[in-house]
């Protein structure tokens, strides 16, 4: 079989994406244990089992989920393309044609520079991809650079 | 080129907007005043209103709406009380289209509406009344190629009409209509009191049954007719370069899509149609992604053997060599039909313990059933082929749809597996179109997926 795929992108996302996902993940389960205790205690004593079933989907989630996610996220910006792996379970190898790209937008908020990051949002006239954390100066480069390309012909 | 001094639109348009608004304005006060109990007289005083308040706004937009082309570009004011300008350079104008409804063609004026790519509905330019020979002159001012002989010309007959929309897939709209008039009924006429003595009267199965089918009937019948409407008239025209599609029965609509600006076409056969062998061609664009399905329409209905050949005379960069698709392996086809039947199984077991009835639980292996040649169908379906500058894909859910795409338009491609697919060397490939859409071919051989997710790589 051919397989001249090339082989695929190998950067990852730098740590504090990581430690940003353990914090949602955590503050999720969280959230989801208070409320299954809340029910268990106010609402209907008949479910005990609830807090301990949260705590059964929240610990996992907190420790497994992101881990695996960071593991799994790699992205690489080639001369002509934005090509990015993502997923846990479907593992998703997507391209994105630099000359399809609209605009870049870097995004900054309260939470994400907590962990030194920001996001990369690509758009084209099809949809958003976006990488979810990347240290700002590596974000300014990787947006500059599709800038850089970007000197085309209008067009859709 | 030099700013000429603002216009104000065809007089016309004050009878249009008039007529309009005070319909709008006419429905909502004879509503409320039907609920509310009020006389005939009262009645017929507050539509008197609703009248003479729509001619007011027609005649004071009227006033308030000017435009003028300045350079390279088109300028916009309107608005009564918050004038508002739009200005739309020349050279982002994707099409001048034209909608004409009956009120417009009795004073020998089209309604003019300016496409822009990325524009909802809402944010178009819209010039409700302007004469044929100024619309000539805003196409020509815009950049917009004047109509020439065309090329290629293709009308829908009227038997095609009539099998297209007895075939159409608009049977979701005539559902909504459905439920807007429900909802009308509901707060006009007492449902508590009335509705009880009706569900009381329809107690037997059987009754039940004959409504449910009285008003999916019903709900046919407005599909019929809408698909008609929307439809009648149908023609396409290819040109210097553009697509012009024209179509309705009481509002002619005029759209032009450059031919450049084709990603692809979506040869779709519903449920009704694919069993006849019928299918309706979509055009897949940028710049009408946000179109209802209408206006996406190349072609209402199509004779799917014809349908590649048809594509080629209309848009001759997605001309295929007839070929064979790339097929998922036999060995794909049980995860096709694995998900679809266990869904069905769950949907039809969650049924049955809801309902609590014995014989309900037949539900569970029908569905599972359906579930099962759902994926079937799908798994039938599915491949890809890569024939030259474009890429098909096609996939089948519940309409089957074949994708052919340019692939240096596509806007993204994607290769992706879970574990399971891993270890049987199985993957799904995505292409991602400009309007948004996509076509998907699962469970593909690995080296099949990857060859092609390689090919379109050096297309892009």
């Amino acid at each position: 079989m051919i397989t001249d795929v090339r082989p695929e992108p190998e950067n990852p996302l730098p740590d504090g994406a990581l430690k940003m996902w353990r914090w949602e993940a955590l503050i999720s389960a969280l959230v989801l244990f208070a409320i299954a205790l809340g029910i268990a205690m106010g609402v209907s004593a008949l479910m005990p089992w609830l807090p301990l079933a949260a705590v059964a989907v929240g610990v996992p989630q907190a420790i497994v989920l992101p881990r695996e996610r960071h593991r799994r996220w790699r992205w690489a910006l080639h001369e002509q393309e934005l090509d990015i792996v993502y997923g846990i379970w479907e593992v998703t190898r997507t391209i994105v044609p630099i000359t399809r790209i609209q605009h870049v937008s870097v995004q900054r908020t309260g939470w994400t520079d907590t962990f030194g990051l920001v996001r990369l949002h690509v758009h084209t006239a099809a949809g958003t991809t976006t990488i979810p954390g990347l240290a700002p100066a590596q974000a300014d480069d990787v947006r500059d650079r599709i800038l850089a390309r970007l000197q085309t012909p209008d067009d859709l | 080129m030099t700013s000429e001094a603002p216009r104000h639109l065809h007089p016309a348009a004050i009878v249009v907007v008039a007529v309009r608004s005070s319909l709008q304005l006419f429905g909502g006060i004879v509503l409320v005043a039907i609920v509310r109990g009020s006389g005939p007289g009262t009645t017929a005083a507050l539509a008197l209103a609703g009248i003479a308040g729509g001619a007011l706004m027609g005649y004071f937009g009227w006033r308030k709406t000017t435009y003028w082309i300045d350079g390279p570009a088109l300028h916009f004011r309107s608005g009564v009380f918050t004038p508002d300008e739009k200005i739309v350079p020349s050279a982002r104008v994707q099409g001048v289209d034209t909608a004409t409804g009956p009120l417009q063609r009795a004073f020998g004026v089209v309604e003019l509406r300016v496409q822009i790519p990325g524009a909802s509905d809402a944010d178009e330019i819209v010039l409700s009344a302007v004469t044929h020979e100024e619309a000539a002159r805003l196409r020509e001012a815009l950049g917009q190629p004047a109509p020439a002989e065309p090329d290629e010309l293709l009308r829908l007959g009227m038997r095609d009409l009539l099998l297209a929309a007895a075939t159409g897939p608009q049977i979701s709209v005539a559902l909504s209509a459905l439920a807007g008039v429900y909802a009308l009924f509901n707060n006009v006429i007492d449902f508590e009191k009335d509705g009880e003595g009706l569900i009381a009267r329809l107690d037997t199965a059987q009754e039940i049954a004959i409504g449910v089918a009285a008003v999916l009937f019903a709900a046919y019948v407005l599909a019929f007719l809408a698909a008609i409407v929307v439809f009648s008239g149908f023609e396409v025209r290819r040109d210097a370069g553009v697509l012009r599609i024209r179509r309705g029965l009481f509002q002619r609509r005029a759209t032009t899509i450059p031919l450049a600006r084709v990603d692809g076409i979506v040869i779709v056969e519903g449920l009704a149609r694919g069993p006849l062998g019928l299918a309706a061609l979509r055009i897949e664009s940028a710049a009408h992604g946000s179109e209802k399905a209408a206006g996406r329409t190349l072609l209402p209905l199509v004779r799917r053997p014809e349908a590649e050949a048809v594509i080629a005379r209309l848009v001759p960069s997605l001309a295929v060599e007839p070929g064979a698709l790339e097929r998922p392996p036999p060995r794909a086809l049980r995860r096709f039909v694995l998900v679809p039947s266990l869904a069905g199984l769950v949907v039809g077991g969650a049924f049955a313990l809801v309902l609590g009835a014995a014989a309900a639980w037949i539900a569970a292996p029908v569905l599972a059933l359906l579930g099962a040649l759902v994926g079937l169908r799908g798994y039938r379906a599915a491949g890809v082929r890569m024939a030259g500058s474009v890429v098909v894909v096609r996939e089948a859910r519940l309409a089957r749809r074949t994708l052919l795409a340019r692939r240096h338009r596509l806007q993204e491609h994607a290769l992706r597996r879970t574990p399971l697919q891993a270890r049987a060397a199985l993957a799904d490939l995505r292409v991602t179109v400009g309007s948004g859409g996509q076509g998907r071919a699962r469970h593909l051989e690995r080296g099949t997926a990857e060859a092609a997710f390689a090919a379109l790589r050096r297309a892009a």
